[in-house]
């Protein structure tokens, strides 16, 4: 069991330590989450805030602590969603892939340099290979939440797999 | 390297990340927690209280019906006489069932006890109360501040009508309405009446106090009285 499991009693009874407790052991996951579908940094962190706050006021629904971190990834995942749509993103239509970027670094396990990788891709091509490759939603799924067809979404996937894979295709895999 | 390839190695790398955020975050959040301890909901539990206050209701109103009324099956008469003293203790127990119309006629001597209905005559001497133990009579008093009801029959014209009213309204309990009785010094013709709760009267009856009363002296009754009051 993990440790911050012990606080969720106390913040249910609002106090603000376990409060305080709890956000500092899920935040950072949370804000990992969030930084995937943003470039930038304030947004990111927005979407984190919007997230522990729901999180805070649906904790009493939250029937086992084990369920808590899902359920947060896909409140963190759909929050960002919804600021992408209010700032109405094109997902398609953006044809022009940036030609330049920074490329993956030495190594390929550094996580903070596919991060960038993924970061640098427009807005449409980032979420639907955010949701595809590391949420595991269907095209279908995508379609819906996106607004968009399903063939849209497969293209989307195809072209931003592409751009990544030229990236990285002057490093070898391990 | 396949599609497949680029999305695992995303996936690997960046499944499973943390990402510290800043400390002004925090007091983003904690502005938005909620004000109140957070606490599920829980039904209110109405219905106990409503099914005591029904069988409540329902014992009180079964009691109600069917108690006895107090004047009709517990209430006792208490009437006695003033009379000379001396001639008290010699008074025979022989009026047991004279009609209680007569109680007011009845010859020197005459404390006697009747039914409410008037029927059932029992000689009854006033005069053990003074020296029944305070505790027995103290057991007696809530009893008697509940149901003893003084009323003062025919007054004599000599006796200031006032005085037997508040004569009437003082008395408490059977201690002071003997007490007051006897200080009010009224005269032979009066009768004064005391509604006792039958109870009340039983434990008299059974107080040993009362039959060694009974065969003392008239005197000693008077001087044991006095000497109480002088205390």
């Amino acid at each position: 069991m993990e440790a911050w499991y012990v606080h969720i009693d106390g913040a249910l009874k609002g106090r603000l330590y376990a409060q305080r407790a709890l956000y500092e052991a899920l935040a950072p996951r949370v804000l990992y989450t969030c930084r995937r579908y943003f470039t930038q940094e304030a947004e990111a962190e927005d979407a984190m805030i919007r997230t522990m706050t729901t999180m805070f006021q649906q904790l009493p629904t939250i029937r086992e602590a084990k369920a808590l971190p899902a359920w947060l990834r896909r409140t963190a995942v759909n929050e960002c969603l919804m600021e992408l749509r209010r700032r109405k993103v094109e997902w398609v239509g953006a044809d022009d892939l940036p030609d330049s970027g920074s490329s993956a670094t030495d190594s390929l396990h550094d996580r903070e340099a596919l991060m960038e990788l993924l970061r640098q891709l427009p807005d449409g091509f980032r979420t639907v290979f955010n949701l595809y490759a590391l949420e595991g939603y269907s095209h279908a799924e995508i379609a819906e939440q996106l607004g968009i067809s399903e063939a849209t979404s497969k293209s989307q996937l195809s072209r931003a797999r592409q751009w990544l894979q030229r990236r990285l295709g002057n490093f070898d895999l391990q | 390297m396949s599609s497949q390839d680029v999305d695992k190695l995303f996936r690997d790398a960046l499944d499973q990340g943390q990402a510290t955020p800043r400390l002004e975050a925090w007091a983003r959040v904690a502005e938005g927690l909620p004000k109140a301890p957070v606490q599920p909901k829980r039904r209110s539990l109405w219905w106990p209280y409503a099914a005591a206050a029904s069988v409540a209701i329902a014992a009180v109103s079964t009691w109600w019906i069917q108690a006895p009324r107090p004047e009709a099956a517990s209430s006792q008469l208490l009437v006695t006489r003033n009379q000379e003293p001396g001639t008290r203790n010699q008074q025979p127990a022989a009026s047991s069932q004279q009609p209680a119309a007569s109680s007011q006629r009845v010859a020197a001597g005459g404390q006697q006890l009747v039914t409410s209905n008037q029927k059932r005559i029992d000689r009854f001497d006033l005069a053990f109360l003074p020296h029944m133990e305070a505790e027995t009579f103290e057991e007696l008093v809530p009893l008697l501040d509940r149901q003893v009801v003084v009323a003062v029959q025919a007054p004599s014209p000599e006796v200031p009508r006032p005085r037997y009213l508040q004569l009437a309204a003082n008395v408490q309990t059977l201690w002071s309405a003997v007490r007051q009785y006897r200080e009010a010094e009224v005269p032979a013709n009066v009768s004064v009446e005391v509604h006792l709760p039958a109870p009340v009267l039983q434990r008299i009856n059974q107080t040993k106090m009362l039959a060694s009363n009974l065969n003392q002296s008239l005197n000693q009754s008077w001087s044991t009285l006095y000497s109480r009051r002088s205390r």
